[in-house]
């Protein structure tokens, strides 16, 4: 318009396209470093010699040794003989059985650890309520390979359980090399969750309801069942779908704390990629890809027949922990809630206080700085094929860095453009979303098998460096994350907050760093924490693209200590530790007071 | 419905806003159906119109928030379809203000002055200062908004809307968040501030009474139509259908045939059971488009204010149904041979009454 006349230059049209430009790059960079690769995933799944084929599908179907029982009904054995087998309540010995049995007793055990820490912190007021609530989160962000070294501290022949047990004359135990170790180390990780997700519909329920239940003639019980309980189980039912599918995908804890007789999926890609099995290592990933896919879809199926819930007008009122009154009805969820925080503490502090001890003690129990005197006598004594620490950390942070310069613009871009309102937003969504989905062991395989070996362009062969591919997959990993933390805010913002910069003159791209970033940025300061600290813990897609190579990070660095000694890998466990918390600080003081908790 | 009255063709000025049969879909449903009107240069222009008429929307596209499917909006003479907010030369105030919650008065008021210099050789602070002085928030300008009471939120929004000096300022509803005392006081300062500017401005409301009492001109919208656009007296003295007549004020509308008419009078069997005719005076030749015919079936409405008690001409007895005290006037709902009948009287009222209108306070409704 007249007003500003000659100021409307080239840079006017830059910023009236920038957002354009952002999705075209956000694209490029999406199939460059997820679907190129995923895609080169499957053709070597399908692809036998030049001939499109399923023959590597349908041997693994009919192969007892991954499908069990259900292979052998595929190869035509008949019914009644396999019957009595599949029935039964035995660990299944193939690799699919076991995988999902492991997961759906991980998934038992999140429930009912999870859904009691939702009722303390949805019901009880108590000093460090806040604090515990925003503790929930960290299980999730913990490098797993960390949490397996925790667990290994915990749990060994002299670790705390067993010194305690022993005090009273008890044990020992051996959980080491078990499924119960992993069903544990699983409940560690994904109870959490699973208390997350029923707080948010617990915190949701609005207080009036029960009162109109209660003023009807319901009793506190009855109310409960018919008002309360309606409203958590869709919740319960997804937190239990995720650690389902997060547990069906397990791979270094199992890869950490089993053996080889509890072989899990991707355990065994990773194995068949050691064997330089690729073809088989894609097929065998493309099946838990779609086991996995199968389950969230029937998931958000029922999902979607769900109705919306509404933000309660009133929430319930928070109990103080002290009883009011000595009476029955006071004591008994009291008393539960005492005995469930003995196990929770045993659970989620223990093996981190446990990893921390045994970094200074020796096998013996006495105090020690042995293992950290190790790592600096490897650092500079070392040969050049051992695994040093420095470059592990070294190349943790910069990759942590790298990450957040790929990962973080990506995710403010795809949030801007799903919040958005125009056809064909849904398939963008989806699109973008879908790395959640995919394994970081199919992506790492996939950028293995293609930039990093080489691709042929017209007789040039183009090889993307393994560093790159590391950062690429990280960035994969963790950009959803910043769309998880960015996007609900954006979509909470009042549109007619962009119209108004925009009726003064702000550009869309503009109003987008005048207005809605400033109004979001506790999201984008936890969606950048996320991202460097799944960069920092990132094994599946690492452990693959670094083998062989010196771009190797701490949690591969404590993978590899972890087959001789435990000591020196719960040092660098502990490097580990303080580089991610420390990480979290520096992310959370640059990005000022955090308002809200993100996920 | 495009004729020049609407189109606003009445002085030599191009007018400032032009919507020109302007239509806006989403999907199945039609929001905005074939819109015309212009708005001229300094003019206070109100859309007014029950909620989901289409008014809002017809706003969001003359600001640009929204493109027409059909037809062609114009602004200072330039076509603007496909023409981003930004640069239209606009200000708005929204219903809620959408003040930046993290910038303070002085911040969200000069946003608009990093796109466009200050008017008249200002700097950017006195241009806010200024502004805070119109809108009487002097001093306010280190304030966050969440400090501030609505009234003040509501006159930071439109200190913003003006700093750079647009050309065509927007109101979505701006006054509705507010308490009625507050809108009334409010309602005169807007319109005291939008004449000593002169800015074109295009008002939105479902509050029919601020439509006429801050309006030069009104637009009546019902189900994504203009139904009448005129003069608030107009609107409220001739409105030119059945839903105008009633949506604006409170108004008695009669269904009748025409008995007999000479060129004062027209005699009306009004419809029903008991067999009754009234006289109403006949409309100047000009005003209807199509002549009367005898026998023909219409339509007239009288005010309450105008259905006197005891009024010895065109008398309608009815019983009384309810009486309610408003202070100044008492209005009285009548049921007159199963019609009900609103009348303003007093509470001395019996059971059953008698009244009568004079018969040029009656108004012939065009259409239906």
């Amino acid at each position: 318009m007249s007003s500003s006349g000659p100021r409307r230059t080239v840079r006017d049209r830059v910023e009236r396209r920038a957002l354009a430009v952002l999705a075209v790059i956000t694209t490029l960079l999406l199939v460059g470093m997820f679907y190129y690769p995923v895609g080169a995933v499957f053709r070597e799944a399908f692809i036998v010699d030049g001939r499109a084929t399923l023959g590597l599908f349908l041997e693994f179907l009919r192969d007892p040794f991954y499908f069990g029982d259900l292979a052998r009904l595929l190869r035509g054995d008949p019914l009644r003989e396999v019957l009595p087998s599949l029935l039964s309540f035995e660990r299944p010995s193939s690799i699919v059985g076991f995988t999902a049995y492991q997961a759906f007793l991980s998934t038992i055990l999140s429930v009912i650890l999870g859904v009691p820490l939702a009722y303390l912190l949805a019901r009880y007021e108590f000093r460090g309520r806040r604090t515990l609530r925003s503790l929930t989160i960290v299980p999730f962000v913990l490098p797993s390979i960390l949490v397996a070294v925790g667990f290994r501290a915990t749990f060994s022949t002299n670790g705390p359980v067993n010194t305690a047990l022993g005090f009273f004359g008890l044990g020992p135990v051996e959980l080491l090399f078990t499924l119960e170790a992993i069903v544990i180390a699983h409940a560690f990780y994904n109870a959490p969750l699973v208390a997350r997700v029923t707080l948010a519909a617990w915190e949701s329920v609005d207080a009036s309801a029960i009162e109109t239940a209660r003023s009807l003639g319901a009793g506190p019980f009855r109310a409960f069942r018919d008002v309360v309980a309606p409203q958590l189980y869709p919740s319960v039912l997804m937190g239990a779908t995720l650690t389902f599918v997060f547990t069906f995908g397990t791979f270094p804890i199992v890869l950490a704390l089993g053996d080889a007789s509890l072989m899990t999926v991707e355990v065994r890609v990773f194995r068949l990629v050691e064997r330089f099995d690729y073809a088989e290592a894609a097929a065998l990933a493309i099946i838990e890809l779609a086991i996995s896919l199968t389950i969230l879809y029937a998931y958000l199926r029922y999902e979607a027949k769900q109705t919306m819930q509404s933000r309660g007008a009133r929430p319930l009122p928070r109990r103080p922990l002290r009883p009011p009154a000595l009476t029955a009805r006071e004591l008994v969820p009291r008393i539960g809630l005492g005995i469930y925080s003995v196990v929770a503490f045993v659970l989620f502090v223990v093996p981190m206080v446990s990893l921390v001890i045994a970094s200074l003690t020796t096998d013996g129990g006495s105090w020690t700085l042995d293992n950290y005197r190790f790592l600096l006598e490897r650092q500079v004594e070392g040969a050049a094929f051992q695994v040093q620490p420095w470059p592990a950390i070294r190349n943790s942070l910069l990759f942590g860095v790298a990450t957040l310069a790929v990962a973080l613009p990506m995710g403010i871009t795809v949030s801007v453009l799903t919040t958005r309102h125009y056809r064909g937003r849904k398939v963008v969504d989806v699109i973008a979303m879908a790395p959640l989905a995919v394994s970081g062991l199919i992506v790492g395989l996939g950028l293995l098998r293609g930039p990093v070996f080489g691709i042929e362009f017209g007789g040039y062969r183009l090889i993307i460096g393994g560093a790159i591919a590391i950062v690429a997959a990280h960035a994969v990993a963790a950009y959803p994350f910043v769309v998880r933390t960015v996007a609900p805010g954006l979509q909470n913002l009042d549109p007619r907050l962009v119209e108004s910069a925009r009726s003064l003159g702000a550009s869309r791209a503009r109003a987008l760093v005048d207005i809605e970033l400033p109004l979001v940025w506790p999201g984008v300061v936890a969606g950048a924490a996320f991202v460097f600290a799944i960069s920092i813990g990132e094994f599946s897609a690492t452990v693959l693209l670094a083998t062989g190579t010196d771009q190797f990070t701490m949690p591969i660095a404590i993978e590899r200590f972890i087959g001789r000694r435990l000591g020196p890998a719960t040092a660098m466990g502990v490097v580990l530790l303080v580089v991610t918390s420390l990480s979290f600080i520096v992310i959370d003081r640059l990005g000022g007071e955090q308002r809200n908790g993100g996920l | 419905m495009a004729d020049s009255e609407q189109l606003g063709r009445t002085d030599d000025h191009p007018p400032t806003i032009v919507l020109d049969d302007v239509s806006r879909d989403y999907g199945a449903t039609t929001a905005v159906d074939g819109v015309s009107f212009a708005v001229r240069d300094g003019e206070f222009f109100t859309l007014v119109g029950p909620s989901g008429c289409g008014k809002t929307t017809t706003l969001r596209l003359v600001g640009g928030f929204e493109q027409p499917t059909a037809g062609r909006v114009q602004l200072s003479g330039e076509e603007m379809v496909g023409v981003p907010p930004e640069e239209r030369d606009i200000g708005i105030v929204f219903q809620n203000y959408a003040l930046f919650p993290h910038m303070n008065v002085r911040e969200n008021i000069a946003y608009g002055l990093n796109f466009t210099d200050p008017p008249d050789g200002q700097t950017k602070a006195e241009r806010v200062d200024e502004l805070l002085s119109l809108v009487d928030l002097d001093g306010m300008g280190e304030r966050d908004p969440d400090q501030l009471s609505g009234g003040q939120q509501q006159r930071v929004a439109l200190a913003r809307a003006l700093a750079p000096g647009p050309s065509v300022l927007l109101l979505d509803e701006p006054m509705s968040a507010l308490d009625a005392e507050l809108r009334e006081r409010l309602r005169v300062e807007l319109k005291d501030i939008q004449q000593t500017l002169g800015v074109t401005t295009l008002y939105v409301t479902h509050d029919q009474e601020e439509a006429l009492a801050i309006s030069d001109r009104v637009a009546v919208m019902r189900d994504g139509r203009i139904e009448q656009i005129g003069t608030p007296r107009e609107i409220y003295h001739q409105p030119a259908t059945r839903f105008v007549a009633e949506f604006i004020g409170d108004n008695n509308v009669f269904a009748g045939e025409i008995e007999e008419m000479d060129s004062k009078t027209l005699s009306v069997q009004l419809a029903g059971d008991a067999p009754t005719v009234v006289d109403i005076e006949r409309p100047a030749e000009d005003r209807l488009s199509t002549e009367l015919q005898t026998g023909e079936e219409i339509l007239f409405c009288v005010r309450p204010e105008s259905l006197v008690v005891g009024h010895e001409k065109n008398a309608l007895n009815a019983s009384v149904e309810s009486t309610e005290f408003l202070g100044e006037t008492t209005r009285v709902q009548l049921d007159w041979n199963g019609k009900p009948l609103l009348v303003h009287g007093d509470e001395t009222v019996g059971e059953r009454t008698s009244v009568g209108f004079d018969p040029k306070n009656a108004h012939i409704i065009e259409r239906e």
